[in-house]
Order: structure tokens, then sequence, then C-alpha cells
């Protein structure tokens, strides 16, 4: 009797606790991520169906901490959530994980939506947020991520308000802080036991041997299956937490597989075999290819030429560093590097290489950028040194190159003649085409031109980096790609003194900022401050148009051209069509890499029929 | 005897000749009878003549692009050549029509249309891009320079006067004659392959015909060598080695030194197989009585043992070029080799590599740099059969 009396108590109390955690469970429910039918997702369009698409290469780990690329990181977004994501539609970060961001001061508040579950059902929490964000900015774990939590050399704060609630104390002004905040969260139930083993066993954690229910995710997908080599499949995750506008729950599509292919050659030929649903020519051959298969009738599918430029921005660099004092000091000449610019010929170039699929480019933001990128900066003659051998010719002249020896070479009065080597990388194919074709224009006016195409691991990236005991280095020119980023317009490490890209003039390990500055590089890299610490939209308008004519103007490195972003997708795939045509959300696509393309319709896209 | 009906007795003859033939002799009447062999002979003949010659040869110089202006010749395909005179409906003298490019929005790939208004005869033995002839041009430019003999000439075989182009075998991305190129990547494929079997030939047989003839400690030494080099993979090698030398070191001396160092360290098959046949040719009677008679080691060995693996060495010699012939294949199509503006073929199949399907459906000219490295191979892989049976006393015919 007692006993049973004890039983029904309990058996109520279950019951209570069962009914809070449900009432709970509702209020959860408002907390809930709408996406908007900007994808065209009204709700009313089909749902379901697998997507497939062909990667080059398998994401190599499903671990946030170690993983290395851009685009293999934008794959593990689809499982692990961020406090904030980008929006293709308006062009910037916004809440994802968070419901909410406020500025005070120095301070950047972030309220967190409750109600999110792991895929092992328990809570995500701002503890789960804080212990990321500890393991990302542990020196010795050496995320890739780890930049976003380091602030003028001095480590960026992470704090706990309250349950709902986190703090970020930034050590100065930064406009673009919301980029410091895009990052994976793990949970830390999962992690915890990991970290106290140490930072190895952190790295060590979530490789692809990992059996894919032990990857513990709150995205919109989670990981399947993964065959080495063949290919890896991610199911919708029946517990994600956005909806579109009509309260359908998010993802649409069942299933998302990224094939593996062997090269780009084989990919094309996979996408034209009907293998995948989305593709993203990449070259004008592999442009032709597919629209050759659809006029041909071989392929249901759309070509999108041209949606926009792409982030990515071609240059020719030449080394202020240079081993031979005389050609350092043509490097740091500003006529000379205009010279160079005289003798680009942007438009051939575009012409042969790129089937006229791309544009020319004059200075350090990709016209695809249309929210910093400005044209009216660009003046001819001022900062904008289109293709004019013979106005090249007249710089030189200035430069004292006045007479030609017998060979044909211009030379000044110590008899001196510019001899220069470019490196060329092998596997890039549009600096193979643009290589011979400015060298030849280089010859045509009497520089000693000659180029070397080399393998980028083992000669070329080497050559850039490694300094001679007294601060040169022993290039002359090099044709450079630099990835582009959409805010702030220029990559963090470009610029700046201390930047690790700056490969004209490269500061030593050790160092801040490199021996010897010409003016306008200190004025770069305070306009990419002021840039990133002005926070009103105006102002950084203004710094940025600054920015781009001070660059233009001095050329640091010589601007060539960006590529054009075309996609294909089977007309099978549904709501993709407006975010493909939207310039903006495409060109941060291509910021983000392959992947960016899909990643951005994904919650709402559907295949039909399969 | 019956001297008027029989004057020359046929059993006698043929008798006296078998007496009088050398082994040479033998052999070259043996190889003779390998058919394939004979004419892979005159096929690699051939393409060693063009391409000393390709200056010559060739309408065009060997980086001599046309891509812009006027001239607009990217991915032009083989120019048409016409024998029927439009207006008179009987054959001519052959001429070509200038062309013209324009972009077809279909396949988004320029289309060449001819312009058939005026003419172009062909001309042979016509005035062209200048250049430097064989042999004068197998000596380095700096040494010409500095001796003064740099003869410049402008004979070509055949051209046509600008605007009109002459591409027998189409053009590639920047609007280069592809067969010129060919004949001038002919140059460096062909020549690459002889002298690194060469070197690796004569290494391994003077180290294998060594370790052969005095066994023991030595014997070990070197076959130790042969097998260490044999585990070195030779891509991260050369690789490194791209790594050590300076960055605008002319591509061809790159290739050219890259490939001494195959040759270096290919020798060991040659090693092995060449000591297997000294241990034996060591103990015949002409070896003892060659060092019975007090005959140095030396003498000995270059002397009496290493002939007899002749027939052995100029099979593997005419193995060990294609061999060579595909290395530098593939370096070239990995970007090690020789690169841009110089040609060879297989920087040329790397060009069409990259271009993927397109390649192959919109300019399948681009491949037949393809189509010479297999003609080629296949030739000395012939001549090796065919030597080696001649060579081989039971497989006479």
């Amino acid at each position: 009797m007692n006993k049973s009396l004890k039983l029904a108590v309990f058996s109520l109390a279950l019951v209570a606790a069962a009914a809070a955690v449900s009432i709970e469970g509702q209020a959860q429910q408002s907390q809930q991520l709408v996406r908007s039918a900007r994808f065209g997702g009204d709700g009313s369009a089909s749902k379901g169906g697998t997507l497939t698409y062909g990667l080059v290469g398998l994401p190599p780990t499903f671990n946030p901490f170690t993983v290395q690329s851009l685009s293999d990181t934008f794959i593990q977004y689809l499982w692990f959530p961020q406090l904030v994501q980008f929006n293709a539609a308006s062009g910037q970060n916004e809440c994802y994980i968070c419901t909410n961001v406020t500025q005070k001061g120095l301070d950047v508040i972030f309220n967190i939506r409750t109600g999110i579950k792991w895929s092992d059902g328990k809570p995500l929490t701002v503890d789960d947020i804080l212990f990321s964000a500890s393991l990302h900015s542990n020196p010795k774990i050496n995320s890739r991520q780890r930049t976003d939590f380091v602030q003028a050399g001095k480590d960026i704060k992470w704090s706990k308000v309250d349950a709902d609630t986190v703090k970020m104390t930034l050590n100065l002004a930064d406009a673009a802080y919301l980029d410091l905040a895009d990052w994976s969260i793990v949970p830390k139930h999962v992690w915890q036991p990991l970290a106290d083993k140490g930072e190895a066993a952190v790295q060590g954690a979530y490789n692809v041997s990992t059996n894919p229910k032990d990857i513990v995710g709150a995205g919109p997908f989670l990981v399947e299956s993964y065959k080495p080599g063949e290919e890896m499949t991610l199911k919708k995750n029946p517990d994600y937490w956005a909806v579109d506008e009509k309260g359908n729950k998010l993802p649409y599509l069942d299933r998302i597989i990224a094939k593996n292919y062997s090269d780009t050659n084989a990919r094309l030929a996979g996408y034209i075999a009907g293998q995948q649903d989305i593709f993203q020519p990449l070259t004008i051959d592999e442009v032709q290819g597919v629209r050759q298969a659809i006029t041909g009738g071989r392929l249901d599918g759309e070509l999108k030429i041209n949606i926009t430029q792409t982030a990515v921005t071609s240059t020719l660099l030449c080394n202020f560093q240079n081993k031979d004092p005389f050609k350092a000091q043509l490097c740091r000449s500003v006529k000379f590097r205009r010279a160079l610019s005289h003798l680009t010929d942007r438009e051939t170039i575009i012409k042969v290489g790129l089937g006229g699929l791309g544009k020319a480019l004059y200075g350090p933001i990709s016209s695809g950028n249309t929210k910093w990128y400005n044209d009216s900066v660009y003046v001819e003659g001022e900062s904008k040194f289109s293709f004019n051998p013979v106005r090249a010719s007249a710089l030189l002249r200035e430069l004292g190159f006045t007479r030609k020896n017998a060979s044909g070479f211009l030379v000044n009065s110590k008899g001196q003649t510019i001899k220069m080597n470019a490196l060329v990388v092998s596997t890039e194919a549009l600096q193979k085409v643009a290589a011979p074709i400015i060298i030849e224009d280089m010859k045509s006016v009497g520089i000693d031109a000659s180029f070397t195409v080399a393998d980028n691991g083992s000669v070329i990236n080497p050559a850039l980096r490694t300094f001679n005991p007294d601060g040169t280095r022993n290039f002359d020119l090099s044709f450079t790609d630099f990835g582009g980023v959409f805010d702030p317009p220029t990559r963090r490490n470009l610029y700046n003194l201390g930047g690790v890209a700056r490969i004209w003039n490269l500061n030593r390990a050790g160092q801040t900022r490199p021996d010897k500055l010409e003016s306008f590089e200190i004025l770069l890299d305070k306009l990419v401050s002021q840039g990133l610490s002005t926070l009103n939209l105006e102002g950084r308008k203004q710094i940025y148009n600054q920015f781009q004519k001070v660059a233009a103007t001095n050329l640091p490195l010589v601007y060539l051209y960006t590529r054009g972003l075309h996609v294909s997708y089977k007309n099978r795939v549904g709501n993709t069509q407006d975010q493909l045509k939207d310039p903006m959300g495409a060109f941060q696509s291509t910021a983000n890499g392959y992947i960016g393309e899909i990643f951005n319709f994904i919650d709402t896209a559907y295949v039909k029929g399969n | 005897m019956q001297p008027s009906t029989n004057p020359t007795p046929e059993p006698v003859v043929t008798q006296t000749a078998h007496r009088a033939q050398s082994r040479g002799e033998i052999v070259r009447g043996q190889f003779r009878k390998h058919r394939l062999a004979v004419s892979s002979l005159w096929v690699l003949g051939l393409l060693y003549v063009l391409a000393a010659f390709a200056d010559f040869v060739a309408p065009y110089g060997e980086s001599e692009s046309f891509f812009r202006g006027e001239i607009d010749r990217s991915y032009a395909p083989p120019t048409r050549i016409h024998w029927i005179d439009p207006a008179t409906k009987s054959l001519s003298f052959p001429f070509v029509y200038n062309v013209g490019s324009q972009m077809n929005l279909d396949t988004l790939e320029f289309d060449f249309t001819e312009d058939t208004s005026k003419p172009y005869p062909i001309k042979f033995f016509s005035q062209g891009t200048p250049y430097t002839p064989f042999p004068i041009n197998l000596i380095p430019i700096e040494w010409r320079n500095a001796s003064g003999i740099n003869p410049q000439i402008n004979l070509h075989l055949f051209g046509v006067d600008k605007p009109a182009t002459i591409f027998l075998w189409g053009a590639d991305k920047l609007g280069r004659d592809v067969f010129g190129r060919i004949l001038f990547g002919a140059r460096v494929t062909l020549t690459i392959g002889i002298f690194a079997a060469t070197l690796s030939l004569v290494i391994g047989l003077s180290l294998g015909a060594i370790s052969g003839f005095y066994g023991g400690w030595v014997d070990d030494l070197i076959m130790r060598i042969v097998e260490v080099l044999a585990t070195i993979p030779s891509l991260f090698l050369l690789l490194a080695m791209r790594a050590l030398f300076p960055l605008d070191a002319k591509s061809s001396v790159v290739f050219f030194v890259v490939v001494l160092i195959l040759g270096l360290i290919r020798w060991g098959s040659v090693a092995r197989a060449v000591r297997g046949q000294v241990l034996s040719l060591r103990e015949e009677d002409f070896v003892m009585a060659a060092k019975g008679l007090g005959a140095r080691d030396s003498r000995v060995i270059f002397r009496h043992i290493l002939p007899g693996t002749a027939s052995f060495a100029i099979v593997s010699f005419s193995l060990l070029v294609p061999g060579f012939i595909l290395t530098e294949s593939g370096l070239s199509f990995l970007g090690l080799g020789i690169s841009d503006p110089n040609s060879s073929w297989g920087l040329m199949l790397a060009v069409a590599q990259e271009g993927g399907m397109q390649t192959f459906t919109s300019r399948p000219w681009m491949l037949l740099p393809g189509f010479f490295i297999f003609v080629a191979v296949l030739a000395f892989n012939f001549i090796g059969d065919g030597l080696r049976d001649a060579l081989d006393p039971k497989a006479r015919r």
C-alpha cells in the first residue's frame, strides 16, 4: 500500500515534470529562426529530394579545429552552427544561433536562441559557445579561425552574461565585428572529455573514420555516411530549428550527396552525364562544355553566365625586396609599376584566356563587390593605367632608360638593362595565358623579360617567402591571385603592414612590419584600419573609396583581371533562381568557395523527381 | 661447266658470301628482314631530320603567336588548302583564304569563317621569321654572340602572305602553329631520351661489369647502391631538385640537368642485368686465357667481357630511350620539364589535357603530340625488337 502510494506520487511527479518540459518546449518554438522566402521558398513549393554535387577531393576531416580550407569549413557549417551567418540577400552577417546583437562601446552582446537541440538531444547552451571559443582561440590547437580571436595582438575576451547571453569584448572598434563571431560551435558535453586529455586529443578527434552517428551537430543537415574517395552523404536534421515563413520545417531537401571526382575534367563529365544537380564552371572550357551540352539537348539545365565577377583578384607583383638593389629600386618606383600596368593588355588576356568572360581590374576591389567597388575613383592616367605601350615607354624614359643596346633592350646612363623574370604557377591556366602576353609586350618596349612556370608548393611559394640573411628575396616578378572577401573588402592580411599575404614587401618572422616602407603603404595600412574602426556606413564608404584610389594610383600590385562567375544547375532543382541571379549573394558565394554556391540557398532548395 | 649459259654459278656465290660475311653483316641482314623495325628506322630518321630542320620546315617560329588585333588565331582549326580556282573551276596552284572569327553564342566558342574575296597562294621557299640554321644553333647563344658567328636566315619551306596564315594542324590557345611546335618539340623529346639512355647505359655497363667481375665486397657495395637508388622516389627527388635551380634558369637547361640526373639514378637495372651476364662470362675459357696471358683487369673487362654483353646493351638502349621519352612527357605534363614558350610533346599534351573535354569535342588537333609520342615510342620498341632478333643467333631467319 505504502509502496503503491509512493509509486503513484512518483508517477505524478514524472507527469508534472514532463508537462513542464513540454511547456518549455512550446516556449522555445517561438525562438525558431525564420528563413524568409527570399529564395522563392514561399512555403507552397515542392519539398524533398536529394541534391548531388561534385567535389574534387572530399573534406579530409569533420573536425572544425583542424579543417584547413575555406570550402571544407563551409561544408561543416551544414552541421556545426555559428553565432552569425552571412545572408546573401542582405549582404551582411546576421544572427543565426543568436537572436539579437547589441553593441555598447567595445562590448558586443549576443542574445542566444533558446530551444536549439544538438542531434543527441541535449540543449545547445551558452557554455557550448564559450567552450568552442576557448578551443578556437587556443594557440596550441591552432584553428584556422584563431585569427578571429586576436585583435591588435591581444586576445578578444568572450564571457557569459547570463544563461542566454554571451559577450565579446573587443580590444578596439571593428566595423566588421560580426565577422569575428563566424566560427563553428561544438557541443561541450562531447568535446570536454577530449579537451581534458589535451590539445592533441582535440586535434585527433572527428577525423573522417569517425562513425557518422557519433558526430553531434545542430545544423540543417547531419552526416549520414562517408565513403573515402567516393562520396559523402548528408541527411536532413529532423530537429533543425529554422522554418520558412509559413511555418514549414526546413530544410526542404532530404539529402545532399557530395560525390568525389579525381579531377575537374571528370567532374564536368559527371555533370554533363547527369550525375550532379549543380555545377560551377570555373574555366571557359567548362562553360563551353556545359553550354554545348545544354544546346545539344544532352543536359536539361540552365547556365547562368557572368552573374557577377568573382572575389578573386589576379595581380602581377614586383619584389620591393629584390636582392639586386637596382631591381628593388625599380619595383619601388611608382613609374615602373605604372609602366607595367600600361604593358598589360587586359582585354586580350580576358578574350584569349577567359573567352571574354571576365573584367579588367585596375584596383584592389573586384567590381563584383558592389557594396564597396566604386568605378568613379578610376581615372585614366591618374588612378587607372590601361594598356598603352607608348605611355609605358615614356615612363621608362623618365626613369632614365633613354636608349636601346644592340640586343634591342633599354639601357640607362650606367648601361643597366631591366632584366626581370616572372613566376607563374603551373596549375593556374589563366596565368599561363597572361604571362606570355604581358612578357611579350614588356619585351617589345625593351625590357629583358622572361617567365618561369613552376610548381607552387615546391618552387614558387618557397621563392616568394624565403628571405636571404640581409632581408632580401630572390625573385623579380610574380603572378599571384588573391582570394577575396566581402566585408571588409580586402583581406585582413594583405594591406596591413604586418600582413602575411603582402608578398611585394613582406615582414620577416618576428617583425610587425617590413624593414623599408613606402609612404603609400603606410597610408594603405591606415586606411584599412580606419575602414574597420569606423562604424557608420557612409564614413566607411568614403574610407574605402580613398583606399581604392590610393591603391590604384600607387599600384602595390599591378591589378590584372577578375573572372566572371558562372553557375549551372539542372532544371529539376527548385528555389535557386533568385539567389543565383543576385549578384551580391553570388559574389559572396565565391568568396566562400565552391560550396558557398549551394550553401546560401540550401535550406530552401528542393530537387524534383528523385 | 657451261660459262655461256650460266656465267655466275649461284651456289658458289652464296657460299663465298657466307664465308665472307662478318657478324655485322649477318646482323644487318637479319635486321632488314624485320620489316617493322626497318620502317620504324625510317620513321625515326624522318622525325630527327624534321626536328633538326624545324626552323626551315615550320612556317612560323617556335613561339610566334597570333592572338590579337587583326590576326587573331586562338584555337584556329587547320587551315584549308584550296586546289580549285573558284573562278575557272579548274585545278590551280594551292592557295588559302584569310579567316575571321566570331563568337558563336550557342557554343560560346569562336567560329572561323573564310574570307573568299582574296586568295593567298602558298609560297614555297618563302621569307619569314629569321632563325639560326642547324647545326649552328646547337652552339649556345652566348658563345655564338661572343665569337660573332651568328648567321640569321629567314628562308622557310613554305608560307603565305599576311594577314592570311597557314596552320597545317591548327593553332593553340595563343594562336601558335601546332605543326611547327610539334617539330620544335621533337628536338627536346627525341634527343633527351637518347642522352639519358646513353648515360644510364654507360654507367650501368661499367659498374655492372666491375661488380660481376670482382665479386666480393665490390659487388656487395655496388649492388647495395643499386638497391638504395631503387628506393628513391624519383618524382619527389625531381621536385626537390627543381627548387634548387635559380628561378630564371632556362627551362631547357633545367630540363637537361633533370634528365641527366634521371639517367644517373636509372642505371641500376642495367647494372644488375650486366652483372648477371658477367658472372657467367668471367668463367668462360677466353677470359681465363686472357687472364692467364697476364692481361690487366681493365683490359679483360673492357676488351673481353663487355663485348659479350653488346647485344644486351644495344637492345636495352633502344628500350631505354622510349622510357625516357615517356618520362619527359610525364615531367613536362607535371610542369617540371620544358615550359612555355618552349615546346615539347609532353608539354603540348599537358595543355591539351587542361582543356578537358573541349579538347576532344572542339579542337582535336591539340591531341596530335600524343600521336607522335605514340609513334616514336612504338618505333623505338620495334627497333629494339628487331635488334634483339638480329643479334640472337637462335632467332635467325
